[in-house]
């Protein structure tokens, strides 16, 4: 009896996944994203603005000789601006095969999630904007809202970056 | 309340009666009893000095009059005037044949029937013998056209709920009118100024506004995500979603939010600045709305406060769809 809870215990568990998510604060949200796909989390450097790019582009940085996109997450977000502090970050993920760089005004933790934690976000939205969340889920009384980063931009726009 | 916020209540929530009325019915374009008293009074002054002849006259047009009176003594008095007619029409029918050809005060009335009641009278002077029986039949079936329509309006009066104009409520409100007790609760909240109830059967709850999360990709109207009892609350810009009109930057900075009034069992809530009170009512006390179509979420106006009570379902449903108030449920 003990050995077919155990095995039912173990089955409920690879269904109910742990995963591990990097939050960063955005116009006091808290927003999460796959840890898989963060690369490494950079301070603020000078961004080179390019010229005749996209609206969603902030400019290029140099990591190590490699040349980064980075991405004005606000605007994506549909948020105002704000200006940059001793709290803000560049933090390189991978998505859709290309590495670029987002603009966050900070980075937080790293959390541990269920995947039975992870609720639908409400869905009464026709924005853009609104295919970015994953899910949501509720951590000390706070809202996390996780990001889907491949769909932080249509296929079009990755096509384009890498264009730049 | 001060008087300039009741004005303004006032004129808004007519506003929204008056845009849903004006949509609709051609009967709903002729509110002229209000503003015709004149005809009310010959009208009764008719009534009473020939009761015979009522049948003949025009019974439509007295209905649609009906609906528009608001003056109470002005309706009573036309409730009193129509029960007859309503009840008595095959003997009265056969009288009018009579009286028309006797009496030439038919002649009053402009309506083409009573106009060819007066041709019978006068062919009758001439050749009575001859013509009365065919004109008799002619007004037979003319009177039993009539008589048919009449029966289909009293079936019409029998089943209509208590809403002021007299009108069938759209079946949406007519099944919020079925679930309320004759008298019942609703609870009083504002937002920017304005009051709106919403029946007590209808409510979820009430939730202290502490933390809404913002989501991007949202309506304006969408304040954002409470958490509450280990879900997550929907919570509404009440004053963005009602009065987007009005909703401006200037309005959105001056709205304090304190309170969520949650709706039925859904995860939708409603934010609002204060609650008012609760109190008990009669479904009498509210003006319901008649019309379907535009704003199935106001149900009609609590004449006492003028404010705007709520239909709960189908705002859930709009809001489900994520629509806004000024679109309606298809």
């Amino acid at each position: 009896m003990a050995d077919v809870r155990n095995v039912a215990a173990v089955a409920a568990s690879k269904d109910d996944e742990v995963l591990q998510w990097v939050t960063f604060r955005l116009d006091n949200e808290t927003y999460g994203i796959n840890v898989m796909q963060v690369q490494e989390v950079l301070r603020y450097t000078e961004i080179a603005p390019v010229p005749g790019a996209p609206h969603y582009v902030l400019g290029i940085i140099n990591l190590r000789g490699n040349v980064v996109t980075v991405i004005d997450t606000r605007s994506r977000f549909g948020l105002a601006s704000s200006d940059v502090d001793d709290s803000t970050r560049i933090v390189i993920i991978e998505a859709e095969k290309q590495v670029i760089g987002i603009l966050v005004d900070s980075v937080a933790e790293v959390v541990y999630l269920r995947a039975s934690d992870i609720d639908n976000a409400p869905n009464v939205g026709t924005e853009e904007s609104a295919k970015f969340i994953q899910g949501v889920s509720n951590r000390d009384n706070e809202l996390l809202i996780l990001v889907d980063l491949d769909k932080l931009l249509s296929d079009e726009e990755w096509m384009e970056l890498t264009q730049l | 309340m001060s008087n300039s916020t009741d004005d303004a209540v006032l004129d808004y929530f007519a506003l929204l009666l008056a845009d849903d009325v004006s949509d609709s019915s051609e009967v709903s374009n002729k509110p002229t009893v209000t503003n015709q008293p004149d005809k009310l009074t010959s009208f009764e002054e008719l009534s009473t000095s020939s009761p015979q002849v009522k049948p003949a006259l025009t019974q439509p047009k007295t209905t649609a009059r009906v609906s528009f009176a608001s003056h109470k003594a002005n309706k009573k008095s036309l409730a009193q005037l129509l029960a007859p007619v309503a009840g008595a029409h095959g003997s009265d029918i056969e009288t009018q044949l009579v009286t028309a050809q006797a009496e030439p005060k038919v002649q009053l009335s402009t309506q083409p029937k009573i106009k060819l009641a007066e041709d019978v009278a006068a062919i009758a002077t001439k050749k009575p013998s001859v013509v009365a029986p065919q004109i008799k039949e002619k007004l037979e079936i003319s009177t039993s056209i009539k008589l048919d329509s009449q029966q289909d309006k009293d079936i019409q009066q029998v089943v209509v709920p208590p809403t002021q104009t007299g009108a069938t409520p759209p079946g949406i409100t007519e099944s919020l009118i079925d679930t309320l007790d004759e008298q019942f609760q609703v609870l009083f909240f504002k937002v920017a100024g304005l009051t709106l109830a919403v029946p007590l059967v209808s409510l979820g709850g009430i939730v202290k506004i502490e933390r809404v999360n913002h989501i991007m990709g949202r309506p304006n109207w969408y304040y954002g995500v409470q958490a509450h009892r280990d879900s997550q609350l929907n919570v509404v810009d009440t004053c963005a979603w009602v009065m987007p009109e009005k909703y401006d930057d200037k309005l959105a900075q001056s709205v304090n939010y304190q309170y969520i009034v949650l709706l039925e069992n859904s995860n939708w809530g409603l934010a609002c600045e204060s609650l008012v009170n609760s109190v008990k009512i009669l479904k009498s006390e509210v003006n319901w709305r008649t019309k379907a179509g535009k704003r199935p979420w106001l149900a009609g106006v609590v004449k006492e406060q003028m404010c705007g009570i709520l239909h709960v379902q189908a705002l859930i449903e709009l809001l489900n769809l994520g629509l806004s108030s000024q679109d309606s449920i298809d």
